[in-house]
C-alpha cells in the first residue's frame, strides 16, 4: 500500500459513505496531477510524492473540502446566543444549584466532607449536563433552516421603572401578611395540646429577640421599596442597603433553620402524639427550604441591583 | 508585505480567479495543467485554492468535467460550460465597468 494510498484512506475516515467513492477518485486524479508536477521539476518520485502529500495538509482539513455536511457544530447565525444562554444558565442555575446541594446535604447528614464531595460531584453533573442539552439544542437549530425574520417588533422595551405603586402596593401586601402571621401564629389556636392551650408552629422562644427582629426587617423592607418608587431607579446607597437587608434576613434565617431553631418543638410532639410519623425532619427540611426560598430572589434583587445602579454611573 | 496588505491582495486575487479560469477552460484542461498555465500568466494560485474551486464551479454548473480513459492513469478534464460562458460574459462587463470606475475615482 502506498503512500497516497494511506493518505486517501486517512481523508476517507473523515467523510460520511456516501461521500467517499467520489473523494477517492478525485484525490486519486490530483494527487497523481501533482506528483507529475513535481517531478517535473527534478524531484524524485519518492520526494515528489511526500512533498505533494505533504502540502495538502491533515487529512481532516482536505476531507472537508469533499463532504457538503456543516464544518460547524453551531455557526455564526446562532453562535452569540448560544454562548449568551450558556454563560446566563451557567451563572444562575449551577450556583443555586450548588448551594442548595450543600445545604441539604450537610443538614440531613451533618457530615462536612461528605457534604463537599456530594457538592462538588452534583455540580459538576450540573455543569455538564446543562452544556449538553443547550450545544445540542442550538446544534439542531442551526441546521433547522430559515427561521422567521427577526422583525424591528421584536426588540425588547426599554427598562421600566423598577418599582411603580402598584408593585410597592403588592410587595407591601405581602410583607405586612408575612408579619401578621409571625404575630398570628403565636396565639393561633389551630393546633391545641391536652390542656387546651394553642401550640404556636414557630419556637415561642423566638419571642425574646428574633421575631421582633424580622418585623423590623419587614419594616425596613417596605421603607426600601417606598424610597426606590421615590427615586425612580437604583441608586447606590439604595442598592447597598437592599444588600444589607438581603445578609441581615438571611443569615440569622439560615443559622436559625439550620439549627433547628425555628420549629416549635411542642407542635412537633402534639402532632406526633396524634400519628404524625418523621415530621421531626421534615420540618426541618422545610424550615430551611422556606428560607432559600426567600432568600433566593433576596439575593436575585440585590445583585441586579446593584448592576442597575452601576449601570447608571456611566 | 505586511499582513494586512497581504490579506487585501488575497482578497483581490480571490475575487477574480473565477473569471480566469472560465477564460482559459473554454479549451479542456486537467487540473494541473490550468495550475501551471494561471502560474505562467501571473495568477499565482495554491492547488489547495483551485481545485476545491473547479469542484465548486462544476457544481453550481459553470464547467463540465469529463474522464479521459486513454492512458494508463485515468485523468479529469474540465471545460466551460455554455452556463459558464454565459456567467463568463457577464464577469467580463462587470470587470470593465469596475475598471471604468476605478480610473475616473484615481482621477479625482
Amino acid at each position: 500500500m502506498t503512500l497516497t494510498d494511506r493518505y486517501i484512506d486517512a481523508v476517507e475516515q473523515y467523510l460520511p459513505k456516501a461521500d467517499r467513492a467520489e473523494a477517492d477518485r478525485e484525490l486519486q486524479v490530483r494527487i497523481a496531477e501533482e506528483i507529475d508536477g513535481a517531478r517535473a521539476s527534478g524531484a524524485s518520485d519518492d520526494q515528489a510524492e511526500r512533498e505533494v502529500l505533504q502540502r495538502l495538509g491533515h487529512p481532516a482539513s482536505v476531507a472537508g473540502q469533499y463532504t457538503a455536511d456543516s464544518l460547524v457544530l453551531v455557526g455564526p447565525k446562532h453562535y452569540l446566543q448560544w454562548r449568551r444562554l450558556l454563560l446566563l444558565l451557567w451563572t444562575t442555575l449551577v450556583p443555586v444549584i450548588t448551594l442548595a446541594t450543600f445545604v441539604v446535604s450537610y443538614a440531613t447528614e451533618g457530615q462536612l466532607g461528605s457534604a463537599i464531595g456530594q457538592t462538588i460531584g452534583i455540580t459538576v453533573g450540573a455543569i455538564v449536563t446543562i452544556g449538553f442539552w443547550v450545544t445540542a439544542s442550538y446544534a439542531v437549530i442551526d441546521r433547522a433552516g430559515q427561521a422567521e425574520p427577526w422583525t424591528l417588533d421584536a426588540l425588547p422595551e426599554a427598562s421600566d421603572p423598577p418599582m411603580r405603586p402598584s408593585d410597592v402596593l403588592g410587595i407591601s401586601a405581602t410583607l405586612v401578611l408575612f408579619g401578621g402571621w409571625l404575630i398570628w401564629q403565636n396565639s393561633s389556636r389551630l393546633v391545641t395540646d391536652a390542656s387546651g392551650a394553642g401550640v404556636p408552629a414557630l419556637d415561642p422562644g423566638l419571642w425574646s429577640f428574633w421575631l421582633p427582629y424580622f418585623l423590623v426587617w419587614i419594616l425596613v423592607m417596605i421603607a426600601t421599596k417606598v424610597a426606590l418608587l421615590r427615586t425612580g431607579r437604583w441608586t447606590l446607597p439604595l442598592a447597598v442597603g437592599n444588600a444589607v437587608l438581603f445578609v441581615a434576613f438571611t443569615v440569622p434565617a439560615l443559622v436559625l433553620a439550620l439549627s433547628d431553631r425555628l420549629i416549635n418543638p411542642a407542635i412537633v410532639t402534639e402532632l406526633t402524639a396524634r400519628g404524625a410519623q418523621d415530621l421531626d425532619n421534615a420540618l426541618f427540611l422545610t424550615a430551611i427550604v422556606v428560607v432559600l426560598c426567600i432568600a433566593g430572589p433576596l439575593l436575585w434583587g440585590a445583585i441586579s441591583a446593584f448592576r442597575k445602579a452601576l449601570a447608571h454611573r456611566r | 508585505m505586511d499582513e494586512t496588505a497581504d490579506g487585501h491582495v488575497h482578497e483581490l486575487r480571490r475575487g477574480t480567479v473565477v473569471m480566469a479560469c472560465l477564460v482559459m477552460l473554454r479549451e479542456p484542461e486537467y487540473g494541473y495543467a490550468l495550475l501551471e498555465g494561471l502560474a505562467k500568466a501571473g495568477y499565482d494560485v495554491d492547488s489547495n485554492t483551485l481545485y476545491p474551486l473547479l469542484r465548486r464551479l462544476e457544481k453550481q454548473g459553470l464547467l463540465t468535467s469529463e474522464w479521459d480513459t486513454s492512458e494508463a492513469r485515468p485523468r479529469k478534464f474540465y471545460r466551460t460550460s455554455p452556463r459558464g460562458a454565459q456567467v463568463q460574459r457577464v464577469l467580463d462587463d462587470e470587470w470593465r465597468r469596475l475598471m471604468a470606475a476605478w480610473t475616473t475615482l484615481r482621477r479625482n
